[in-house]
């Protein structure tokens, strides 16, 4: 992600090792392993060659250079490392080709480091992987002192630039050594620094930090040591990501440090200790890892990289990219709940505000970020920083954040008491953002108004005094115009003498049953009440029509109900726990059906596949294939709408006899109003458009609650209503709604908008689980299919790794003791004293298969 | 009209990138330059940290969460160059897997909606985007589109799943096959790429150029009544643009410039109804937007930080 100038750069065609400026920081000076040149550095030319010191055939190992230094104080010397052992000391004043100094052969092993003194030219350290450090003076050619670590092999060497007599030397055991070269039988002081190789190590170049070091390493940090007492102290660290080979401290930046990693990082970060997470600057050109760095001594805002793939470059502070500057310095998330998390970089001082809206709600105190503080004095403290970087520098800094959630304060449920006086303002927003009136109206809701015992316009007036209380007022409003509608279509009962007959007795009784089922919804009992209510209908309603019609069956089947014995649900659901039941007589009369919630799903398997085989006198007719969407249309529309959707289009392309005699049944049953309208009055014409042009209108709005749970109601009665809505639309009206009901954690409006559905693919939903289990040894998901065995247990993992006992928590060896039902289970003993511990306790058994 | 309800005190050290709320609203990650995932969670106004994920190696620019039906799952990625798959198992973060294809930071990482299967797109600085699937047994399987963004993909985010049949579990081969498989990136080429998955490949099926500098966050609105596609976007040029698909259109998404703001906008985040949008931006306000019956576009609210006090401030 550089965004700015290229550097200035020059590919020397070999890999470099290391790089060491002189003096004036006019020459740059690079040596590989068959390399050693000078090159002019010039902002305007670039780097020019200035000298080449690998010159003749045959140079030997000698010239094999790990590392090269260019002396601070003489601008004439320059030392090498080799591979071999040596270290060779060059003059460059020396006439001709031949600039040799000395040639020190005096390690046993390759020379890692060498290092000039910073104020006696002729004194230069070096450490080799051998684990000694030596002490040269050219004016000897020889060493004067050799310090043995009795550690590792040496890994960098460096003389303390304000400490005369200092110097400190790292190792790949971990350790850095602080040696006083007059002393050469033992350190002054040494400790482990980090984990693994100490790569690279460089004191602090002012003169009042001069006992800081910094170290790198193996560990992919960066530690900052200061020393009092020859005690080290750990001030500071910069985890990097990757190891370090080299860090260097920027001039003039007390704060700031370099750093090349030794591999699959190829880039040079700037770090800032104040923010230690994210690099200040980054440079990211070299092809393969960098293997030295050095700032510009004399203007800090450049620094020079040698790279293992042969470039040689000079960056500009000015054209580094700055992670921190890219990165997204805020968050913001909503929730399902209607908050809002936004966390937002705050500035560095706190602003006591006043909130403008006067918000009296109480709040929590402020936290902000409070590490790294103390290092804001730090811009201050920049001798002759540019222009440029110093505003970057607090800029960086800055970056703290402040985490904050938000959601509407002023939610109250107000009812709005006339039906024009629709809020479509911001606060109405904020209600429907929270979603508190979507909680409430999707508990409150009655959907199912044949269950309920409701008539259609029942139901329509009792949801739209939920939409009131909810705040909804548009909405309630379609609830009334729906009810006003439908109220002739849907009834709640097929025989239309018996709702006239009923019509007072019920009224009374759904009065009765509102307030009870208002106040006692959400408790567990409440669903007694709407269970028996159905027992009522349904019991009633089979014994007048004692000869079933075709829509009866398949009302009873779309509603998950079968007057066959046999192919009644199963008695492996817990939830019943009985069986046997021989007739729809004693079922209806067994009481433990009431216990089943309102929600509960009643086995819908091979639904289709009846309603086919009941259909089986009605043949697919002759235009029309028979696929999916034409058993669709069987299953989901019946009733009054079933004549009016489908049989005409039969009608029209086939001449199939059985559905017009279909419809002489209900007229010869005399069922008023469910039959097709021949000559509509022109109110029934248009309503249906009206109606789904209404519960389209909600659906662009956003409310998907709204068309959803009037679809659910209108299709819940046993003459139910289907709106001409495209069955895809409508499925995804329901998923959608589904979605948001399981986002607010309403499991029981959402089992009940699936058992009331109609689309086949959202019925399938009641097959599935809410909830899953996890194998014990292997934490793995179990399979849906058999979710009492893991289907992993004949591995390994599992064989070798002992189930747990429930009672002593210890592993089971040998025999393990379960039951069967609940599967608990563990030691014999301990099993056996469970049993007796409840016995004795008389403890009621949680596992109703009684195994203790 | 919005209020403060709670200032988290993260305890993360360094600037928070990204803040998520699980899918039920109770869990909160955030993610920092700290190189730590913090979990939250968070109940009737207040919040307890739960977990901090250590193991990125630099700072962590987003998390996402998977839908619950994939157990806790959350992804984060990070400047060094992973994303991380963490799970919780009785209360325990761990870290399931991490992918390392990438050759740069790693800038954003979205859950394919969950009908798809499990399925994280990640967009990352070396101008990749890839794709992980989940083959089962913390198996994953990657795909990747290489120089999806030159320069670099700063935002990625998945079209909801619209099929029908869509909710049929366990989806079948045959199912899987009728969804399309979309998502859009946004990049550091000033542009909004929508990709599409087709016989396994992943193709750019249009590309929406109107920005005019990094394009910072893309999102798609989540698809509620009507099946219309809505795509909002917003750049470091300061606009926010609402990019929507329909018939009338011509399934083609036209631009439409919500707010030009005076500073960089990093963040537009749908509400789950898909009718608000939030908008924040590096004046560290939030705006909300509510689209009109006319269409146009209307600002209900500003958030901003003159409304965080009446405590304790420092």
């Amino acid at each position: 992600m550089m965004r700015g100038n290229k550097p200035v750069m020059i590919n020397v065609g070999s890999s470099v090792n290391a790089l060491s400026l002189s003096k004036d920081n006019s020459k740059v000076v690079i040596a590989g392993r068959a390399l050693l040149k000078i090159y002019n550095v010039d902002e305007t030319n670039g780097f020019t060659e200035h000298l080449n010191l690998h010159v003749g055939r045959k140079q030997g190992l000698n010239m094999s250079c790990s590392d090269v230094a260019w002396s601070s104080v003489d601008e004439t010397l320059v030392a090498t490392a080799a591979t071999n052992g040596a270290v060779v000391a060059w003059d460059l004043s020396a006439p001709g080709r031949e600039k040799k100094l000395a040639i020190l052969a005096e390690h046993r092993r390759t020379v890692t480091k060498v290092s000039f003194h910073n104020f006696e030219a002729n004194l230069l350290i070096s450490g080799s992987q051998d684990g000694t450090m030596k002490l040269f003076d050219l004016r000897k050619r020889e060493s004067t002192s050799t310090f043995q670590s009795k550690a590792d092999g040496v890994r960098s060497v460096q003389f303390n630039p304000h400490e005369y007599f200092l110097f400190a030397a790292s190792f790949d055991n971990g350790y850095v050594q602080i040696w006083d070269y007059r002393r050469p039988t033992g350190c002054v002081n040494q400790f482990i620094a980090h984990k693994g190789s100490v790569y690279t190590l460089d004191w602090h170049p002012d003169a009042d930090r001069k006992m800081t070091l910094a170290t790198g390493g193996r560990d992919n940090m960066v530690k900052v040591w200061s020393f009092e007492n020859n005690k080290e102290k750990e001030i500071n660290n910069v985890p990097t990501m990757s190891s370090v080979s080299s860090v260097k401290w920027r001039p003039h930046h007390p704060e700031q440090i370099a750093t090349v990693s030794m591999m699959l990082d190829f880039s040079v970060n700037v770090w800032h200790l104040g923010r230690k997470y994210v690099p200040f600057a980054h440079f990211e050109v070299h092809k393969d890892s960098p293997s030295g760095i050095a700032w510009k001594q004399t203007d800090s805002n450049y620094i020079f990289s040698c790279s293992k793939d042969g470039n040689l470059m000079m960056h500009a502070m000015r054209d580094a990219s700055c992670p921190a500057d890219q990165s997204v310095s805020s968050g913001l998330a909503f929730s399902s709940c209607g908050f809002i998390a936004h966390s937002s970089q705050t500035s560095n001082t706190m602003v006591r505000a006043q909130s403008p809206l006067g918000s009296s709600s109480k709040l929590p105190a402020i936290f902000g970020w409070k590490a790294g503080m103390k290092d804001m004095v730090e811009i201050e403290n920049l001798p002759d920083s540019p222009l440029a970087t110093a505003p970057r520098t607090s800029h960086f800094l800055n970056a703290k954040s402040k985490f904050r959630i938000f959601t509407s304060v002023h939610y109250e449920t107000k009812p709005c008491v006339d039906f024009d006086d629709y809020p479509d303002s911001t606060s109405h927003i904020f209600e429907h953002m929270t979603m508190k009136n979507f909680i409430f109206a999707a508990r409150k809701y009655i959907l199912d108004g044949a269950s309920a015992n409701l008539t259609f316009s029942e139901l329509c007036h009792y949801n739209s005094e939920v939409a009131l209380d909810a705040g909804l007022c548009n909405v309630a409003r379609t609830w009334k115009l729906l009810g006003v509608f439908f109220h002739k279509d849907i009834l709640l009962n097929k025989s239309s003498t018996k709702v006239e007959s009923g019509e007072k007795l019920k009224k009374l009784e759904s009065e009765n049953k509102r307030h009870s089922l208002t106040v006692k919804k959400d408790e567990i009992h409440g669903s007694q009440i709407i269970s028996n209510t159905m027992n009522d209908i349904d019991s009633e309603h089979h014994s007048d029509d004692g000869r079933l019609q075709i829509e009866d069956y398949l009302t009873d089947i779309a509603r998950g109900r079968q007057s066959e014995p046999d192919l009644y649900m199963t008695d492996d659901d817990p939830g019943f726990g009985y069986g046997g039941i021989t007739s729809e007589a004693e079922f209806l009369s067994e009481h433990e059906y009431s216990y089943v919630p309102s929600e509960a799903f009643q086995q819908r398997e091979d639904i289709e596949l009846d309603a086919i085989a009941k259909f089986g006198h009605i043949e697919p007719p002759s235009g029309i294939n028979v696929d999916t969407e034409s058993e669709k249309r069987i299953l989901t529309a019946h009733g009054g709408r079933w004549h009016e959707k489908v049989v005409p289009k039969t009608m029209e392309l086939s001449s199939s006899p059985s559905p017009p005699a279909n419809e002489d049944d209900n007229i010869s049953e005399g069922v008023i109003n469910v039959r097709p309208t021949l000559w509509p009055a022109p109110l029934d014409e248009i309503k249906e458009d009206i109606a789904c042009q209404q519960l389209e209108y909600f659906a662009e709005m956003n409310d998907i609650q709204t068309p959803v749970v009037m679809l659910l109601a209108m299709s819940s009665y046993p003459t139910p209503v289907i709106l001409p809505i495209k069955s895809e639309t409508v499925e995804h009206w329901q998923s959608s709604y589904l979605d948001l009901l399981a986002k607010n954690q309403l499991w029981v409006e959402h089992a009940k908008v699936v058992k009331l559905s109609r689309v086949p693919a959202v019925q399938a939903l009641s097959s599935s689980s809410t909830f899953t289990l996890g194998c014990q040894v292997c934490q793995r998901r179990l399979p849906s299919s058999n979710p009492w065995s893991c289907d992993r247990r004949m591995d390994g993992e599992h064989q070798n790794k002992a189930v747990s006992c429930f009672y002593c928590q210890l592993p089971v060896r040998g025999r393990y003791t379960y039951c069967q039902g609940c599967s608990f289970g563990g030691h014999s003993s301990c099993m056996a004293a469970w049993i007796k511990l409840c016995q004795a306790n008389r403890t009621p058994i949680v596992c109703k298969y009684h195994c203790v | 009209m919005v209020s403060v309800i709670n200032t988290v005190d993260t305890a993360h050290g360094d600037m928070i990138h990204d803040a998520q709320m699980d899918y039920y609203g109770l869990h909160l990650a955030t993610c920092s330059s700290d190189r730590t995932v913090k979990i939250f969670e968070v109940k009737n106004g207040t919040q307890r940290l739960l977990s901090t994920l250590q193991g990125h190696e630099g700072p962590v620019w987003q998390v996402a969460w998977a839908h619950p039906k994939y157990d806790r799952l959350l992804a984060s990625c990070s400047y060094d160059r992973k994303v991380f798959i963490w799970r919780e198992m009785d209360g325990q973060w761990a870290k399931v897997y991490e992918y390392t294809d990438h050759e740069s930071s790693v800038n954003s990482v979205c859950w394919a909606p969950h009908e798809l299967g499990l399925m994280l797109v990640c967009g990352s600085s070396d101008g990749g985007i890839s794709v992980l699937k989940h083959k089962g047994d913390n198996q994953w399987e990657a795909s990747k589109i290489n120089n999806a963004h030159t320069v670099g993909c700063n935002a990625v985010s998945w079209a909801p799943a619209v099929a029908p049949g869509s909710l049929i579990e366990p989806p079948s081969a045959m199912q899987q096959a009728n969804f399309t498989k979309k998502f859009v990136s946004g990049g550091c080429d000033n542009l909004i790429k929508i990709w599409c998955e087709k016989d396994g490949h992943w193709e750019e099926e249009a590309k929406l150029e109107s920005h005019t500098d990094w394009v910072r966050d893309v999102a798609w609105a989540p698809s509620i009544g009507l099946p219309r596609s809505k795509i909002a976007s917003c750049s470091q040029d300061g606009r926010v643009i609402i990019w929507t698909c329909d018939e009338t259109t011509g399934s083609k998404f036209l631009p439409k410039v919500l707010h030009k703001f005076d500073d960089v906008v990093w963040h537009v985040s749908w509400s789950i109804t898909g009718d608000i949008l939030a908008v924040s931006g590096g004046n560290n306000k939030i705006s909300l937007w509510k689209e009109g019956v006319n269409g146009e576009w209307t600002r209900i609210s500003d958030v901003g930080k003159g409304q965080t006090t009446n405590g304790t401030s420092e």
